[in-house]
């Protein structure tokens, strides 16, 4: 068969010309809608927490319509483990939660934003914050990795009607003796229970901990600990031995719910929820939420700030939400929107459209005298806290975050367990971290 | 030409000849698809932990990954919490198995009864081994905790009256009852695997066994003695020798319950590899644990058949 | 006290025996069956229960009590409302499901080899199998993730197929070789005999009579990939892909946890598989002609 009927020819031209011309269409509609896509890592999973991405990507959307955003939720307790999984390969997101800023820098898993980010950006936040926000890199050279949003600074949380009901009173401060003291006149043996304290888990357990630790003038270096060049540790001491005595008192003195030795954060935010435990050391995470609780049960809510212990006010950790641009970004070549989201979400107004949403406390200080924050007895205690914050872990030491959630719970289980002395705990503790670092390469001098 | 039965001439040592041969194709090629499966996903990471256990992988310091000879062994022989996660490690896993295959040759036992709603009961035995690992593992943490439901019940019995329990014991924050008490949730999570695969091999046996048994009047006991175990033995053999190994080596329920603690009462072999590996970035260290359990699986391994060899004579 | 069983019985048999014997023997089984079945419930009917509980009476009390104070269903509904749960569901089915089945075919050949066939190596092949098992997660979970990444199978289902198709075919292997070292060999040889190849013995009278021992593997290798938790939160980042276990993870946020809606997700991931095996569970019985080959 040779020849086509006309008919045929005009088909076949019209199929060849559609051909030639549907790429260049196709073409055409990406150029008119070039959508850069985004990945955002976050590990808070609260409905509240969707909701409050949700209000800042909504606004950031009017902006900047030609990013989109998925974001990628990895529980708090993978977390970690997952993103130093990815670091190993090509895998890391784009941006998102830097909630180890030190590991992961370590972990060459984030980028320095040195030089990237105007330097008045972080004006408004506390400046000790804005040292969090710094890392060791591979290059062993400081470098910026985050943008701070939103703080999580601890305070106590009390549960107001059960102190009433044993005659205590709120006050703006208080010794770590009186803290000791209302806890074991809020217990009832068997019932109820003057505070509830996590000794298992990661992160909250340490960081608390140490908070006491240093209330009493424990520390882990003579010098600064935002220095590189590695010094040597003195956390055994006295003064850290009397840290740990007093916080593991508040359990051997029966004032702590028993469980405490393997309670993580979700038993003691279950404890305190359901008025086992009369107050709770713990950050700003639940406290809409809390206090809906509370109020559906009759209880009310309030907090008191960290007491002052012989060596100072017991100081919050230095947690709290970072945004950071992943390894991942520098793949696709999207680093420019990336950074325009983690500067959104850190300004004024993302932290005010996100912080209200979930009740979390925004890293701006101007933001902290809004009345939402400002003029809630709620928040008091937390902001309180906030000028007693103290940088603690020493900058060089690479791996100690994820070092200490392995050395210190177990030892300080054994002193809950009086199978350990504060002393002994002391000690051990700075053995383990030493041999711990050595093994990890990291040349700890003597 | 092929060789028939009868043409064979039965003195020849059957090595190579021809006919073995073709038997011996005939097990690889069944053997081929599972070996190719296993090639690229199992035995290659394998190899390559077991190469890591010889380096000095930091997750903290990638650049810095190189090779360190027999490093990580020294550390670990220098740990002084190695002899006591070691034992811990066979408490845990050898606790749960033995109690997992006792509870269930008894349920399956009992499941291979001819009760009504038998598929029910069967479908309700299934029903630990279904929840997922780690909130099998809060709902045992809530039901323990000194308040929990479990002290109440222990309360409601007496058992506190007369002495044999504290009141609002903490089980799992105590170290002397922490791992019996891991153990227990480990049973109730792993034994129903034990029953089906009991139920199924209680269905190979023929009846005429019992049959014949009856006949020459042995009781239910000696039935189960001599006929029932016997012809189960195989699969009692292999479900113990597999609970073993993944028992030893899981630590979805140390990790939720206790992680290891409190003060290192819980801890084994497998929770600290994934202690050191993830919590402190430790990758290389946590392979040499994992040859070590490796290496100790293995032996138990070859000790198990060679005793079960002997046996089947 | 001894265990008194008894040898499972087909219609044919002597029904007479059974009744006589009832009200002593059955009495005793279903005690015994009423003590297991409330040592395995328990814990779950707790669960069960504490699903119909609004999360704040749970927490009020921590669930001390089963009695439901004001029963509700919001738990269920804002698990498919809030969460993408019939997704997760959806995805847990299908990688369990894609599991089973090829694990337990590919086993099942790999086991009869094992339990039959006599070939050079076959000790050390047989082990080798084994040894990947032994090993524990932690050392392998890098490398495994990193070839996953090479072969672009992250976040697709394939990663965790393969993957727990890695972890399940070395124990359904020797399952099934069990299994199969169970049926008589005079009935294989009598099929060799009348001329059937190895794979003709095969289909035709091991699988049939193994029915039990593959149902039972099948079941196995699909509990293993349902409640998988490590590779699949390691795997898979999107949340499309989540499976049960990820996904009830993923709704324990920080500080506060919402225990009726995880209670009300743990009754979903176990309850419809309870169910399913309540249903699978007749092919645990004796198969086909396995008593009929006498002498």
């Amino acid at each position: 068969m040779t020849g086509f009927s006309r008919r045929e020819v005009v088909k076949g031209l019209g199929l060849a010309t559609g051909a030639a011309l549907l790429p260049g269409l196709g073409s055409l509609s990406a150029r008119a809608a070039e959508t850069v896509k985004l990945v955002n890592v976050e590990h808070d999973t609260r409905p509240l927490d969707n909701a409050a991405y949700k209000a800042v990507y909504d606004a950031f959307r009017t902006k900047h319509p030609g990013i989109e955003i998925e974001f990628q939720l990895i529980p708090w307790e993978q977390a970690r483990p997952k993103l130093l999984t990815m670091a190993q390969g090509d895998g890391l997101p784009d941006m998102g939660r830097v909630a180890w800023v030190a590991d992961l820098a370590a972990a060459n898993a984030i980028v320095p934003l040195d030089g990237k980010i105007e330097p008045s950006l972080l004006d408004t936040v506390d400046p000790l914050l804005v040292q969090q926000a710094y890392g060791v890199g591979n290059d062993g050279a400081r470098h910026l990795y985050a943008l701070p949003w939103f703080v999580g600074t601890q305070s106590i949380l009390v549960n107001k009607t059960l102190l009433d009901k044993a005659g205590i009173t709120l006050k703006d401060s208080w010794t770590t003796d009186e803290f000791a003291a209302a806890a074991k006149a809020l217990t009832v043996p068997g019932k109820q229970w003057g505070v509830t304290l996590d000794g298992a888990g990661i992160g909250d357990p340490v960081q608390i901990f140490l908070s006491a630790i240093y209330g009493y003038g424990g520390k882990w270096v003579a010098g600064d600990p935002q220095s590189v060049t590695p010094e040597p540790i003195v956390f055994d001491s006295p003064e850290t031995a009397a840290g740990i005595e007093w916080y593991t008192n508040l359990y051997l003195d029966g004032s702590a719910v028993p469980s405490a030795p393997t309670d993580t954060y979700k038993e003691r935010d279950a404890n305190f929820q359901s008025g086992k435990a009369a107050m709770a050391w713990q950050g700003p995470w639940s406290l809409l939420e809390t206090r809906e609780n509370f109020k559906q049960g009759g209880w009310e809510l309030a907090s008191m700030p960290l007491p002052t212990g012989p060596g100072g006010s017991v100081p919050p950790s230095l947690g709290g939400g970072m945004a950071g641009l992943f390894r991942g970004v520098l793949k696709d070549g999207h680093e420019a929107e990336a950074l325009e989201w983690i500067k959104f979400l850190s300004s004024e107004e993302g932290q005010r459209l996100y912080c209200k949403t979930n009740g979390m406390i925004p890293a701006s200080r101007t933001l902290q005298a809004d009345p939402f924050w400002a003029d809630d007895p709620l928040y008091k205690g937390y902001i309180g806290t906030m000028k007693n914050m103290r940088q603690m872990l020493p900058i060089w030491a690479t791996g100690l975050e994820g070092l200490l959630d392995d050395v210190v719970p177990p030892l300080m289980q054994g002193v809950f367990l009086r199978q350990l002395t504060p002393a002994d705990a002391a000690k051990e503790i700075q053995a383990q971290v030493i041999r711990g670092l050595q093994q990890n390469g990291v040349r700890v001098p003597s | 030409m092929s060789a028939t039965m009868t043409a064979r001439a039965p003195a020849r040592r059957p090595m190579l000849d021809r006919r073995t041969l073709k038997r011996w194709m005939a097990g690889y090629l069944f053997l081929l698809p599972a070996m190719i499966c296993l090639a690229v996903v199992s035995f290659v990471p394998m190899f390559q932990g077991i190469v890591t256990s010889f380096e000095n992988f930091s997750l903290f310091r990638p650049g810095q990954r190189g090779f360190v000879g027999l490093d990580q062994y020294r550390y670990l022989a220098e740990d002084p919490l190695l002899a006591r996660t070691f034992w811990q490690s066979w408490y845990f896993a050898l606790g749960s198995v033995a109690l997992q295959a006792i509870l269930g040759m008894a349920s399956a036992l009992l499941l291979n009864q001819n009760i009504w709603f038998r598929g029910f009961f069967r479908g309700l035995v299934l029903i630990p081994w279904v929840v997922p690992g780690a909130l099998a593992a809060m709902m045992f943490g809530l039901l323990f905790t000194s308040t929990g439901l479990v002290n109440t019940l222990l309360a409601d019995l007496g058992l506190v009256d007369l002495g044999l329990i504290n009141a609002a014991h903490p089980w799992l924050s105590d170290p002397r009852t922490s791992m019996p008490t891991i153990i227990m949730a480990n049973t109730w999570k792993g034994f129903p695997f034990f029953t089906v695969m009991f139920l199924a091999a209680l269905q190979s046996i023929p009846k005429d066994y019992y049959e014949a048994a009856m006949i020459d009047g042995a009781s239910n006991w000696q039935s189960f003695r001599h006929i029932t175990l016997p012809s189960m033995a195989p699969t009692i053999l292999i479900t113990t020798l597999l609970g073993t190994i993944w028992t030893f080596n899981s630590i979805d329920l140390i990790y939720i319950l206790t992680s290891g603690g409190p003060y290192y009462s819980t801890m084994t072999l497998a929770m600290f590899s994934y202690n050191q590996g993830f919590g402190r970035g430790n990758i290389g260290y946590a392979s040499a644990i994992g040859v070590v359990i490796l290496a100790l699986m293995a032996i138990i391994t070859i000790v198990y058949l060679a005793a079960y060899r002997r046996v089947e004579r | 006290m001894s265990m008194r069983i008894t040898a499972p019985r087909t219609a044919a048999m002597t029904a007479a025996k059974h009744r006589v014997r009832l009200p002593a023997r059955m009495v005793l089984v279903y005690f015994l069956l009423a003590g297991l079945t409330l040592a395995i419930v328990m814990p779950f009917l707790w669960l069960f229960l504490g699903s119909f509980k609004s999360s704040f009476e749970l927490m009020q009390n921590q669930s001390q009590t089963l009695w439901i104070k004001n029963p509700t269903l919001e738990n269920y509904q804002r698990l498919f409302r809030e969460y993408d749960f019939a997704r997760y569901f959806l995805n847990s089915t299908i990688v369990a499901g894609v599991t089973a089945v090829f694990a337990t075919s590919v086993s099942a050949f790999a086991g009869y080899s094992l339990a039959r066939f006599t070939f050079a190596g076959k000790s050390f092949l047989s082990f080798l199998i084994l040894l990947t098992q032994m090993i524990p997660v932690i050392a392998t979970i890098i490398p495994l993730y990193l070839w996953f990444q090479w072969l672009h199978l992250l976040d697709t289902y394939w990663a965790l197929i393969i993957a727990y198709n890695a972890f399940a075919i070395p124990f359904c292997t020797w399952l099934l070789r069990g299994f199969f070292m169970e049926i008589p060999k005079e009935l294989e040889e009598a099929a060799e005999i009348d001329g059937a190849g190895q794979l003709g013995t095969f289909f035709r009278i091991v699988l049939p009579l193994s029915l039990p021992g593959l149902v039972a593997t099948l079941i196995f290798s699909f509990i293993l990939a349902w409640q998988e938790f490590l590779f699949a939160v390691t795997f898979t980042s999107k949340a499309e892909l989540r499976t049960l276990t990820v996904g009830i993870a993923a709704m324990r946020g920080r500080d506060i946890v919402d225990w009726g809606l995880l209670n009300a997700g743990v009754v979903v991931s176990t309850v419809p598989l309870a169910v399913l095996f309540a249903f699978v569970q007749r092919y645990l019985v004796k198969g086909l002609t396995a008593g009929a080959v006498k002498g």
